[in-house]
C-alpha cells in the first residue's frame, strides 16, 4: 500500500463526498429555515437521478405516471434530462414544503421528524415500485476519462464533482451572506415573529429555500450517482452520513459541513482500500463488514456526547407538543373480548389470514416498544429495530449455535436486547430530542451491517437458523404444535398472543403506576419533573429499558416465527416504518400500538386490501408512508385516540339530545 | 430555628455579556412572605432559576438550611426543601390533577418502580384541599381555567412540604377575587410554615401580604424592607414610574440627547 | 375619519378571550398612550391590531377599511408596523442587514437619519453586540424605514435607563408630527408618558376603563399611578363570607 494509493482512494472519495455535501448542505438550508430535519433528503435525491436514468436509456419521464418524450424509447439528451431532473426536484421541494410542512409549522419537532420519514418512506416506495430494489447502472453525466493528478491517476469526474461542490458551496455562502432573500431567511429563522411583523412573506422565503434545497440533493445526485450505486436503500440510507455532516456543521456552517462530508468520503473510500489489505480483519475469509457504517456513527456518538448540545435551540426551545397518552380504560374487558376473538381467529381462519394475524399482533409488540420509549418519555429513537435484532441474533446463538435449552435463548436474547437499548440511553441522557434520532438512526445502521451483516457475530447475508421452542418434547413453531400443525400452527399464534397480551397488560401498568407518571411528567416538562425531585436520568433509563424488553419480545418472537433471523429484517428503514407505524396508530396508548399492529406490512389490514381489493403488498410501503404523513397532519394523536375522542363525542351528543329539554350540564 | 432559611451572598449571574444578576443579597428567615419586584428584565426569574439550580451563577454563595447549595443539582435541592412554581405554570398535561401533584410527593426511598400508593394519596389530597380545589382531582390539566390551573400549580409546589416555596409570577392572568384568593392562600401557606418568596407584578397583592420586599433593577437589589418603606423609596418610584424628578423634567436639556448609551 | 378605529373589539389565545369590549382611535399625526397595569390587556390589544392575536368580535379598521382578513405580515404591508415589547430584532444581523431587509437599500433613507443620527455609526455590528438603547432605536427605525402610517410601539422603555428613555419620546413626538403618522404607544411610565401624548387610553382587567386628552388626564395621575404602586384602579370586591368564596374557588379560580 503506497502512499500513492492512498492518495488516489482518498480522490476516489470525492465522488461520493461531493453526494454528502450536495445532500447535506441542502440539509443545512432546510433546518436553518423551517427546522425540519430532512430525513427523506437521499430518498427525493435517488427519485431525481432514477428520473434522468430513465430519461437517459428509454427517454421515458415517470412522474409515477410514465410520459414517453421520446420517439421509440430514443434516448433523451444529458442536457434536457438533467434539466428536467432540476425542474423535478424543484417541484418536489415546493410539493414537500407546502403539502407537508407549511401545515406543521407550528408542530414539535417529533411531528416534522415523523412527517418527514412519512416522506422517505412514500419516495421510497414509488421508487421500488417502479424501479425494483436492486442495483441500477447509472449512465455518467460527467466525463469519466483518467486525468493525472500529484502522480495518481483518477477519474475526471471525481474532480469535476469536488470543483462543483465548491463552486456551490460558495455561491451558497453568498446568497445567505450577501443578498436580501439571504437575509430575510436569516432573520426569519431568528425571529419568525420579527420577520411577519416587518412584513416579509415567510411561506414565499420557506419554499424558495426548500426548492434550493431539493435541486441541490437533485444535481449532487443525477451527478454522482455513476460513482456510487443507483439503488434505493443505499442511497435513501445516505441520510446517515449527510446528518452527520449537517450536525457537525451546527446545522448552520456551509463549510464545516461541507468538510466534513469530504472527509467522510475519504474515510469510506479509504476502507474499501484497507479492506484489501492483508492487515484487516478478516471473517471468514472475508473483511470485516459494516465498518464503513460504523465511522458516521462513531463521529456522532463521540461529538454529541463531547459537545452535550449541538443543535441551536431554534424550535426545542417551544416545549413540542406530543401525541396525547390517555390512561387506559377498559383494560379488563378488553383483554377478555380480545382473547375471544384472537382464539376464534386462530381456530376458524385460513393459513393466510392466519399469518397475517400473527404478523399484526408481533407488530403490535413492536409498536409497544415505541410507545414506551417515544410515547411515554418523549425520546425519539429510530434504532428499535435494532435492539429487536439484538434479541433475534443472541436467541439463533444461544439455541442453536450453543444448543441450550428452552427457555434460556430467549431470555438472553431479551437480556441483549435490553442491553442495547440501555446503551441508547446513555447518550440520551445528554443529547435529546432529534440528535437522539439522528444518532439512533446512524446506531441502526451500523448495527445492521458491522453485527447483524457479519458472519461471525451474526449471519452474513444468509438467515441465521432460530431453533424453535421445545417443551416437554413438544415443539412449538410455526409448523409443528400442540394445536394445529398447518403452517402457521395456531398453537403458535397463541403463544404469540399471550406474549402481546403480556406485553400489553405491562404497558398498561406501567402507564398506570408512578413510574408511568413520571415517564410522562418528564415528556411534559422536564424543569417541573426536576423541580419535584423527579431523577429525571433514571426515569429515561427506565423507558429505554422497557422499551428494549418489548422489542426483545418482539425480536425472539420473529426469530420464532420465520424459524430464522436475517439482517435485512432489522434494518433502519424498517425501524422507521416502524416508528411511523406506531404514531399512526397513537403513540402514547396501548390501544395505538395495536391498531399500529394491524398496520404492518403484512398485517391483516393490507392482507385485507391484498385478498380483496387485488393491490398486491407492494403497495403496502407506499400507502404507510402517505397515511403516516397525513396522521401527522391531519390527526396528531394517532388513530386509536381520534376514533376514541370521536366516539367519546358522539356518546356525549347521543345523551345530550336524549336529555334535551332537561338541565344542561356537564358531568365531571 | 436560629439562622436564615436562605442564603445568598453577592450573587452574580452573567451570560452573554448581559448581568442578569449582579452582587445580589438576599436573606429569607423561617415563615415569613418575602416580595421580590422589580421591572420587566430586572433579573426576578434570573434570581429565582439560581436559587433553585435551573441557572448557574458566576459567582456567590447560596447556602439552604445551613448547607451550601450553590453546586447541587436542581432535583437535590428540591428534595432539601426547595419547591418553586413558574409563570408559564408547566404542569404535567399528560396527568390528572392529582397524578400532577403526587409527582411531589416524597417517596418512601426504596420503591423504585412500584408505587407506594398509600401514604402519597394523603399528602395529595391534603395539598389539593387546602387549596379548595378538591373536587378537581381527577380533570386534567387542560380542562381547567387558568385560576385553577394557578392553583393545581401551587398545590404540586407544597405536595412536598417544603421549607422554601418561590413563586413566579402567579397572579399574571388572574381576576380580582382570585387575587385577593391567591394572598389569602400565600398567607396562609406561610403560617404553616413554609417561607414564601414572592415575584409579582400586582401592587396591591404584593404589598398587602408580603412581610419582606426586595426591589431588583437591572440585576441589583436596589432597595429592600417593609412594604410601606419600600413603596415610599425614591429609587423604587423611580425605576417604576419613570423618573420624575426636576433634573429629568428639564425636557429642553433632553430634546437632542441621543440613545448611546444603553442600560442593561 | 380616524386613521385606526378599533371599535368593541374582543381578542385573546386560544379561545381564552384576554380583552373584551375595548374601543380606541388613533388619529394622523397623533401620539396615543395606552396605560396600564400589568395583565390589563394592553399588549393583547396591540397583538390584535397586528393580527397576531385572534379576535373574536368586534371591527378594526384601518383608513376606514376592515383589516379583519389580512394576515400580519400583509397588515404590515399596509401600513402597521409594530415594534414588540421584545423588539424581535434579528440579533445574528448586523445593523445594516437589518435595514436593507427593511427598505430595500443599504443605507437608511436620509429622513430616517434624521430621527435616529446615531443609526448612521452602527453600520456592521452585529444586533446582538448592541445595547438596549441601539436595540431600541434600531427597531423603531426598521420600523420606520417601511414608512408606517400606524407605527405601534409596546413597552419602548422596557429596559432602558430612564435619560435613554427621555431620548426617544420627543423623536416620537416628531414622527407623528411630521411625518404625518399614528403612533401608538404602551409604556410603564406614566408620567414620562403623560408628558409627550396627546391622548391616553387606560385599561383595566382586559377592558377600556377611561380615555380622553392628555389634558383632561392629568390631573387624575395619582388615580393612574395608582395602577401601578397602590390601590387597584377598578376595586374588587373582596368576598367577605368564607362559604361564599369557597364556592367561587370550584368554579372560578
Amino acid at each position: 500500500m503506497s502512499t500513492e494509493q492512498i492518495l488516489a482512494f482518498m480522490m476516489l472519495g470525492l465522488g461520493y463526498g461531493a453526494l454528502i455535501a450536495g445532500l447535506a448542505t441542502g440539509m443545512v438550508v432546510t433546518y436553518r429555515s423551517t427546522g425540519v430535519i430532512n430525513i427523506a433528503a437521499g430518498a427525493t435525491a435517488a427519485y431525481s437521478a432514477y428520473v434522468y436514468s430513465e430519461l437517459r436509456t428509454t427517454g421515458t419521464l415517470v412522474l409515477p405516471p410514465s410520459i414517453p418524450l421520446t420517439a421509440d424509447r430514443e434516448p433523451l439528451g444529458a442536457l434536457p434530462a438533467l434539466a428536467i431532473g432540476l425542474a423535478l426536484a424543484a417541484g418536489l421541494g415546493v410539493l414537500q414544503y407546502l403539502l407537508v410542512y407549511r401545515p406543521l409549522a407550528k408542530a414539535g419537532p417529533l411531528a416534522k421528524i415523523v412527517a418527514s420519514s412519512g416522506v422517505l418512506l412514500t419516495v421510497q416506495a414509488v421508487i421500488v415500485l417502479r424501479w425494483g430494489a436492486d442495483p441500477v447502472a447509472a449512465p455518467a453525466v460527467l466525463p469519466q476519462a483518467p486525468v493525472d493528478l500529484l502522480g495518481v491517476s483518477i477519474p475526471e469526474d471525481r474532480l469535476l464533482l469536488a470543483g462543483l461542490v465548491v463552486v456551490v458551496t460558495a455561491l451558497l455562502w453568498t446568497l445567505y451572506r450577501y443578498t436580501r432573500f439571504g437575509i430575510a431567511t436569516r432573520a426569519a429563522a431568528d425571529s419568525r415573529k420579527g420577520s411577519v411583523l416587518l412584513g416579509l412573506s415567510t411561506a414565499r422565503l420557506e419554499s424558495a429555500n426548500w426548492v434550493i434545497a431539493s435541486v441541490l440533493g437533485g444535481l449532487f445526485g443525477m451527478l454522482a450517482a455513476p460513482t456510487t450505486q443507483l439503488q434505493p436503500t443505499t442511497f435513501t440510507l445516505l441520510v446517515v452520513p449527510v446528518l452527520t455532516a449537517a450536525l457537525l456543521g451546527g446545522f448552520s456552517s456551509f463549510g464545516v459541513t461541507v468538510a466534513t462530508a469530504f472527509g467522510l468520503g475519504a474515510v469510506n473510500s479509504l476502507i474499501a482500500l484497507f479492506q484489501g489489505q492483508p492487515w484487516f480483519p478478516k471473517v471468514d475469509g472475508a473483511p470485516l463488514p459494516g465498518v464503513t457504517e460504523l465511522a458516521p456513527f462513531l463521529v456522532l456518538a463521540v461529538v454529541l456526547y463531547l459537545r452535550g448540545r449541538a443543535l441551536p435551540d431554534r424550535l426545542t426551545a417551544v416545549a413540542p407538543p406530543m401525541p396525547r397518552a390517555p390512561r387506559p380504560r377498559h383494560v379488563g374487558p378488553a383483554a377478555v373480548v380480545g382473547a375471544v376473538v384472537v382464539v376464534a381467529a386462530l381456530a376458524g381462519l385460513s393459513f393466510d389470514w392466519r399469518q397475517a394475524l400473527i404478523n399484526t399482533m408481533l407488530g403490535a409488540v413492536l409498536c409497544l416498544s415505541v410507545v414506551v420509549t417515544t410515547g411515554f418519555v418523549g425520546q425519539i429513537s429510530f434504532a428499535q429495530m435494532a435492539v429487536a435484532g439484538a434479541a433475534g441474533y443472541v436467541t439463533a446463538a444461544i439455541g442453536t449455535d450453543a444448543n441450550l435449552p428452552f427457555p434460556l435463548p430467549p431470555i438472553a436474547g431479551i437480556a441483549a436486547a435490553v442491553a442495547t437499548s440501555l446503551l441508547f440511553s446513555v447518550p440520551a441522557r445528554r443529547v435529546r430530542g432529534l440528535q437522539l434520532a439522528v444518532l439512533t438512526l446512524a446506531g441502526g445502521v451500523a448495527a445492521q451491517r458491522f453485527w447483524f451483516g457479519n458472519p461471525q457475530w451474526g449471519s452474513g447475508l444468509r438467515p441465521a437458523n432460530v431453533a424453535p421452542i421445545t417443551v416437554f418434547g413438544t415443539e412449538i413453531s410455526p409448523s409443528h404444535s400442540f394445536w394445529g400443525t398447518e403452517s402457521p400452527s395456531s398453537g403458535f399464534g397463541l403463544v404469540v398472543f399471550v406474549a402481546l397480551l403480556g406485553c400489553a397488560l405491562l404497558v398498561v401498568r406501567v402507564r398506570r403506576s408512578a413510574l408511568g407518571a413520571r415517564m410522562l411528567a418528564v415528556r411534559s416538562s422536564e424543569a417541573a419533573a426536576v423541580a419535584t425531585g423527579v431523577n429525571v436520568g433514571a426515569v429515561k433509563t427506565a423507558a429505554f429499558a422497557m422499551g428494549g424488553l418489548l422489542a426483545g419480545v418482539a425480536g425472539v418472537l420473529y426469530g420464532y416465527n420465520f424459524a430464522g433471523v436475517s439482517a435485512d429484517r432489522f434494518g433502519p428503514l424498517t425501524s422507521i416504518a416502524f416508528f411511523g407505524v406506531a404514531v399512526l396508530g397513537g403513540v402514547g396508548t396501548v390501544s395505538g400500538a395495536l391498531v399500529g399492529g394491524l398496520l404492518v406490512s403484512q398485517g391483516l389490514l393490507f392482507h385485507a386490501v391484498t385478498t380483496w381489493f387485488g393491490i398486491g403488498p407492494d403497495y403496502q410501503p407506499l400507502f404507510a408512508g402517505l397515511a403516516v404523513i397525513l396522521t401527522v397532519i391531519g390527526s396528531p394523536n394517532g388513530v386509536a385516540v381520534s376514533v376514541a375522542d370521536g366516539a367519546r363525542a358522539l356518546r356525549e351528543t347521543w345523551r345530550r339530545q336524549r336529555r334535551r329539554g332537561v338541565t344542561a350540564t356537564g358531568e365531571s | 430555628m436560629a439562622g436564615p432559611l436562605l442564603r445568598a451572598e453577592a450573587l452574580c449571574l452573567h451570560y452573554g455579556g448581559v448581568r442578569a444578576l449582579n452582587e445580589v443579597d438576599v436573606e429569607i428567615t423561617p415563615t415569613e412572605l418575602v416580595g421580590v419586584i422589580g421591572p420587566n428584565g430586572a433579573g426576578k426569574s434570573t434570581l429565582l432559576d439560581a436559587i433553585t439550580g435551573f441557572a448557574t451563577p458566576t459567582s456567590g454563595a447560596l447556602t439552604f438550611d445551613g448547607q451550601d447549595v450553590l453546586r447541587r443539582r436542581p432535583s437535590e435541592r428540591a428534595r432539601m426543601g426547595i419547591a418553586r412554581t413558574w409563570q408559564t405554570l408547566q404542569l404535567f398535561e399528560d396527568l390528572t390533577v392529582s397524578e400532577n401533584v403526587r409527582m411531589a410527593v416524597p417517596r418512601r426511598p426504596k420503591a423504585v418502580g412500584v408505587l407506594p400508593r398509600r401514604g402519597g394519596e394523603r399528602a395529595e389530597h391534603d395539598a389539593l384541599a387546602r387549596l379548595g380545589i378538591g373536587g378537581l382531582a381527577d380533570r386534567m390539566p387542560g380542562e381547567l381555567s387558568h385560576g385553577q390551573r394557578v392553583l393545581v400549580g401551587i398545590a404540586r409546589a407544597l405536595a412536598g412540604d417544603p421549607k422554601l416555596l418561590l413563586m413566579d409570577e402567579p397572579a399574571a392572568g388572574l381576576d380580582g377575587s382570585e387575587r385577593d384568593l391567591l394572598g389569602e392562600i400565600l398567607r396562609d401557606v406561610v403560617a404553616s410554615g413554609t417561607s414564601v418568596v414572592l415575584v409579582d407584578h400586582d401592587m396591591p397583592l404584593v404589598l398587602g401580604i408580603c412581610d419582606r420586599l426586595y426591589v431588583l433593577d437591572f440585576g441589583a437589589v436596589i432597595a429592600s424592607g417593609a412594604p410601606r418603606q419600600v413603596r415610599n423609596d425614591p429609587a423604587v418610584v423611580a425605576a417604576y414610574l419613570g423618573a420624575d424628578d426636576p433634573e429629568t423634567r428639564d425636557e429642553e436639556r433632553l430634546q437632542p440627547s441621543l440613545p448611546t448609551e444603553g442600560a442593561r | 375619519m380616524s386613521l385606526l378605529e378599533v371599535r368593541r373589539l374582543t381578542a385573546g389565545y386560544a379561545s381564552v378571550p384576554v380583552v373584551r369590549d375595548v374601543s380606541l382611535s388613533v388619529e394622523r399625526g397623533e401620539l396615543v398612550a395606552l396605560l396600564g397595569a400589568n395583565g390589563a390587556g394592553k399588549t393583547t390589544t396591540l397583538l390584535a391590531i397586528s393580527g397576531l392575536v385572534s379576535v373574536y368580535s368586534g371591527e378594526i379598521r384601518l383608513d376606514a377599511g376592515s383589516i379583519a382578513g389580512l394576515a400580519p405580515a400583509q397588515r404590515a404591508r399596509a401600513g402597521i408596523q409594530h415594534v414588540p415589547e421584545d423588539r424581535s430584532l434579528f440579533p445574528s444581523l448586523t445593523v445594516d442587514e437589518t435595514i436593507r431587509l427593511a427598505c430595500g437599500a443599504r443605507r437608511p433613507p436620509k429622513w430616517v437619519l434624521e430621527y435616529f443620527p446615531a443609526l448612521g455609526e452602527l453600520g456592521g455590528r452585529r444586533v446582538a453586540a448592541l445595547s438596549g438603547g441601539e436595540q431600541q432605536m434600531l427597531a423603531l427605525a426598521r420600523a420606520l424605514c417601511r414608512d408606517p402610517s400606524l407605527l405601534i410601539v409596546d413597552e419602548m422603555s422596557l429596559g432602558l435607563a430612564p435619560l435613554v428613555v427621555n431620548a426617544f419620546f420627543p423623536v416620537l413626538r416628531r414622527i407623528a408630527a411630521e411625518r404625518g403618522c399614528g403612533v401608538l404607544i404602551v409604556e410603564q411610565h406614566v408620567h414620562v408618558a403623560l408628558r409627550w401624548v396627546d391622548r391616553v387610553h387606560v385599561m383595566a382587567g382586559g377592558t377600556m376603563a377611561a380615555s380622553g386628552t392628555t389634558d383632561e388626564m392629568r390631573p387624575r395621575i395619582d388615580e393612574l399611578a395608582g395602577a401601578y404602586l397602590g390601590e387597584r384602579t377598578v376595586p374588587s370586591s373582596v368576598p367577605t363570607s368564607a362559604d361564599n368564596e369557597k364556592g367561587e374557588n370550584d368554579e372560578g379560580v
